[in-house]
């Protein structure tokens, strides 16, 4: 059998530098390992160069493993978040004891999406799934001596692996009633014989354990505490790729390729979902006095948009999706790091007050917090408006404009918690004179996240014709 | 394409507010003149417009067009006509004077000037674009700097006022995108193609339903902004918490957007729809006349009083917009150019009297005139314009809308369901004038006239860089108040399509009132 092994060239790449990065690791004496996170920054940045000349690949390896531009798309956004990370944890990392397995277990963790991304049966979606969550559950308890962080990882695990339950269930009954492991095989059987009761069923556990997955209410309890609970970094990774662009590849391709054409049968459940993550992870958020967890909620109730565009379930509304889930990863990771910085300064407080007359002490460092939120938001000029707009067009093209308008209504809910954030850092009193302490690489990815909040929100082509090809190539109508 | 003139309009403000923010934080001086200046270019520029537009030509003139998204047809175009140009030059000389009615501010100078310059660059973009997606771009891009400029540098309940001011912008911007994007889809069903631009989408044919459910979405949208009543109560709090500059700006332009994209984009795509809310707004717009002008006039607040005189003028701007025909339409356009002057001279007044005696409490003041009579002079004026006095401009404004409400065509302010005396509604808002003259006037009497009150004496009398929005303002005022015809030539010119454009929907009935002028 003739093997293309350029096909999956980019994941044996990344697996190849995450083991060698453990071994590495472990021979380095501890006051030697502090090239690692940013050789590791740099690394992924070649690699996110090598990635985006793969986009016009669209084949599939052995079957079962799918490279597209659609999931080529997701893995740029998953990379460039891994790059945001890794470049920003350094002073954390360095603090702790300077374990390059934290960036090894990033790596690993961006590996298991990209098998999510990519994954075109079920036992490698299944595989992808567990990879991600494994290496996430390690990374949510990563801070020594914090007990936040501990329980923020038993949690993730304990109720991970109850939904991981929950999808195997839901697989089995899928596989039970088509006979076939492979989506686009399970595609042909839905045309022939519709949706049976089985695996009616089978598509109800998927949803609820993808919406489990992607944090969507009601199934977000886990999502607050493991998010407030993990170290800043590692939430900032775990909101911008694992509950978006990771898990809503995965969900794209079952519910657009493997049962296409029976929106019907699951188009109600989507719009419940969306409405209940819009209106409770908004009114949620709204009465958050931890930053951390405001931003965790408000990243819930994220989900509420990005579905919306599986609810439209066209070609713009997948694009949509796309671009959204791409410009979110600058705008969420940065607001993110933003918290971590503060928390740094504050020595673990990262209250809203805490936030009080950051203008006065860091002004950059309030302009780019300013952008971010602006952005999550959905102001223009920033990107997170294009976002919206995509995502509001494609579901008022089909008629559902009523849904739009909750989704608007609650977007002016979340501006207001929002705009609390911008009020106290402006009009606040400062703590003290003296500016919060940010390493220049820090500063630099931040700047450059923010730059790109805005070259997207001003020139959104850049991305959305790329989003579009890679739809184009994907949908199956 | 030609010398962008527009986009340098544009962007003057926003190079100024780059400038100001590499310039020394200690350098106040250098930082107020690099605003002013960038400001002048842009009014300068606007001015050149004004003078150079062809208004027998007409139309969009001064073209820009850059594709920026194919596949949803936006471009980043531009255009000015005889409705935008008097809006463009309202903007410029509102801000270039607010920037001198803030030369006393002197904390954290940089930041305020920059985010005044930002928001006047979206204000600007709002009057010049061609493109309906950029016009919804622009309007928002008002919304963070606004917030930011009332929470750190407004006064008197301030927190209260910017939280209000920015969820009544946020609700009116989900009102219009959502009719945008409506109208967006609708067109593109039409044509076969997507497509923004405002032209384009005015020779669609919508549907009656459509044309009433959107156009009762952008009245919502717009009339949020105009202030419409009972959506008005942002108005009075966010001016009254903001400091003189921004109270200029939102008075004087930013709730001109509102009636300037009612009558852009509202009118001119859905005439069935403006036919049939036309009684409704012709209610609220009295209501918004008389209620606003008897809420001034028991007022305490300096501030509050010319807050709710603008929401009672912003009603002649509706009537005009109600009795739909050209000379209505001209007088609301030129009502929105005039009380936006009027205005802006107001509050750089009152904040300048805030600043010398830091209070606004009309019981406390009196005889003000003997410490600053070139303030109360101006103050004066502007009072007599508010009132309609004949040689100032709001006068010509307010007659040709009293004209053409009274004339409006009866049969078209009929829904089926109810119908509005249009002359009734035209002698109501005369009334509302005498009220005007009323609150006006026992400002003026209480606050300038009077016995000389020694704790004031302190107080110096405007002079130097305050003098430039009295003068500028002023000068503005008389000139187009003696020689109207400057400016409703203009406005006309940009009008006319409108009307005509809808004329065929509103049947013969209504050229003959455009014959009677």
């Amino acid at each position: 059998m003739n093997i293309d092994w350029y096909l999956i060239s980019a994941e044996i790449i990344l697996a190849a530098y995450g083991v060698g990065l453990l071994v590495i690791g472990m021979l380095l004496p501890a006051d030697q390992r502090k090239g690692v996170g940013p050789v590791t920054g740099w690394f992924l940045i070649g690699f996110l160069i090598y990635l985006m000349t793969m986009f016009n690949v669209d084949d599939v390896f052995m079957g079962i493993y799918h490279i597209d531009p659609f999931a080529t798309f997701m893995k740029i956004a998953l990379v460039i978040a891994a790059v945001i990370v890794v470049f920003t944890s350094n002073d954390w990392i360095v603090k702790q004891g300077n374990q390059p397995e934290y960036y090894s277990l990033v790596i690993f963790a961006t590996l298991g999406m990209f098998a999510m991304a990519s994954a075109g049966d079920l036992i490698t979606a299944y595989i992808g799934i567990e990879m991600m969550t494994l290496a996430f559950v390690i990374l949510a308890g990563f801070k020594k001596g914090d007990g936040y962080s501990a329980e923020s990882g038993m949690k993730y695990l304990v109720l991970g692996a109850m939904s991981s339950a929950i999808i195997l269930y839901g697989l089995t009954l899928i596989y039970g009633s088509t006979q076939s492991l492979l989506i686009v095989d399970i595609a042909g059987v839905v045309a022939t014989k519709g949706v049976e009761p089985v695996m009616l069923l089978g598509i109800i556990l998927l949803i609820a354990s993808f919406s489990f997955k992607n944090a969507l209410i009601p199934f977000h309890m886990w999502a607050p505490d493991v998010h407030g609970g993990a170290p800043t970094p590692v939430t900032a990774l775990l909101t911008s790729t694992s509950i978006k662009a990771a898990g809503f590849a995965i969900f794209i391709r079952f519910f657009v390729i493997g049962f296409a054409g029976t929106w019907e049968v699951w188009g109600g459940m989507l719009i419940a979902l969306s409405i209940l993550t819009l209106v409770v992870g908004n009114l949620i958020a709204l009465s958050q006095t931890n930053l951390k967890r405001m931003l965790a909620y408000s990243s819930v109730s994220h989900g509420g948009y990005v579905i919306l565009g599986l609810i439209a379930y066209t070609e713009l509304g997948i694009t949509a999706i796309l671009y959204y889930s791409l410009v979110y990863v600058f705008a969420n990771a940065g607001a993110f790091i933003v918290v971590s910085v503060i928390e740094r300064s504050t020595g673990g407080s990262k209250e809203i007050s805490d936030v009080s007359g950051l203008a006065v002490r860091s002004p950059w460092l309030a302009t780019l917090m300013m952008f971010f939120l602006a952005s999550l938001a959905g102001l223009p000029p920033t990107a997170g408006f294009m976002g919206k707009f995509f995502l509001f067009t494609s579901v008022i093209e089909q008629g559902m404009a009523w849904l739009i308008v909750i989704a608007l209504v609650m977007t002016i809910v979340s501006l207001y918690y929002y705009l609390r954030v911008i009020k106290t850092m402006f009009w606040g009193e400062p703590p003290s004179d003296t500016a919060v302490p940010m390493s220049n690489s820090v500063n630099a990815t931040l700047t450059i996240c923010m730059l790109f909040v805005i070259l997207l929100g001003v020139y959104p082509a850049l991305v959305y014709d790329w989003a579009a090809i890679a739809v184009k190539a994907f949908m199956p109508f | 394409m030609s010398f962008p003139i527009l986009s340098i309009i544009i962007l003057a403000p926003i190079i100024g507010a780059i400038l100001i923010m590499v310039l020394p934080k200690e350098e106040h001086k250098l930082i107020k003149i690099v605003a002013a200046l960038s400001s002048f270019v842009s009014l300068i520029l606007s001015v050149y417009i004004y003078v150079a537009y062809d208004a027998a030509q007409g139309g969009f003139q001064y073209l820009e067009e850059i594709l920026w998204l194919e596949q949803f047809g936006i471009s980043y175009s531009l255009g000015v006509d005889g409705l935008s140009i008097p809006m463009m030059l309202l903007t410029g000389l509102v801000i270039f004077t607010a920037i001198f009615a803030s030369w006393t501010v002197d904390t954290r100078v940089k930041e305020f000037f920059a985010f005044l310059l930002v928001m006047v660059a979206g204000i600007f973009g709002v009057f010049a674009a061609r493109d309906l997606f950029w016009f919804f771009i622009f309007y928002e891009l008002v919304v963070i700097p606004t917030y930011v400029i009332i929470i750190v540098w407004g006064s008197t309940r301030k927190e209260y006022g910017a939280m209000k001011l920015t969820l009544y912008h946020a609700i009116s911007s989900a009102f219009i995108l959502i009719s945008i994007i409506s109208t967006y889809i609708y067109a593109s069903n039409q044509l076969g193609f997507g497509t923004f631009d405002i032209q384009t989408l005015a020779t669609v044919q919508y549907d009656p339903f459509f044309q009433k459910t959107i156009f009762l979405l952008m009245l919502i949208g717009f009339g949020i902004l105009v202030p419409m009543w009972p959506m008005h109560t942002w108005a009075p709090d966010g001016h009254v918490a903001s400091p003189a500059a921004v109270s200029m700006l939102l008075a004087g332009v930013v709730m001109k957007m509102g009636g300037y994209g009612l009558i852009r984009a509202a009118l001119f795509f859905f005439p069935e729809g403006a036919i049939f809310w036309a009684p409704l707004i012709a209610v609220f717009c009295i209501i918004n006349v008389l209620y606003g002008a008897l809420i001034a006039m028991v007022q305490k607040d300096l501030k509050y009083v010319i807050g709710y005189s603008s929401v009672s003028h912003m009603g002649y701007l509706l009537l005009g917009v109600a009795a739909f025909n050209t000379i209505s339409i001209n007088g609301a356009v030129s009502q929105m150019f005039a009380h936006g002057i009027m205005t802006a001279l107001f509050f750089a007044l009152v904040g300048y009297i805030y600043d010398q005696v830091h209070t606004r409490e009309i019981a406390r003041l009196g005889g003000l005139a003997h410490q600053m009579p070139r303030v109360a002079t101006a103050f004066f004026i502007a009072g007599l314009a508010s009132l309609g006095l004949p040689g100032l401009h709001n006068f010509a404004a307010e007659f040709m809308i009293f004209v053409g409400t009274y004339n409006a065509n009866q049969e078209l302010i009929n829904t089926g369901i109810f119908s509005v005396n249009m002359k009734l509604m035209a002698i109501l808002a005369i009334l509302g004038v005498v009220i005007t003259a009323i609150y006006v006037l026992r400002v003026v009497q209480f606050v300038f006239f009077g016995p000389r009150k020694a704790e004031w004496d302190f107080a110096k009398d405007a002079s130097g860089p305050a003098m430039v929005p009295i003068v500028v303002l002023i000068s503005t005022l008389i000139l187009f108040g003696v020689f109207p015809q400057l400016i409703t030539g203009m406005i006309n010119s940009g009008v006319e399509p409108i009307i005509s454009h809808v004329a065929p929907v509103l049947g013969e009935s209504l050229a003959k009132i455009g014959g009677k002028f």
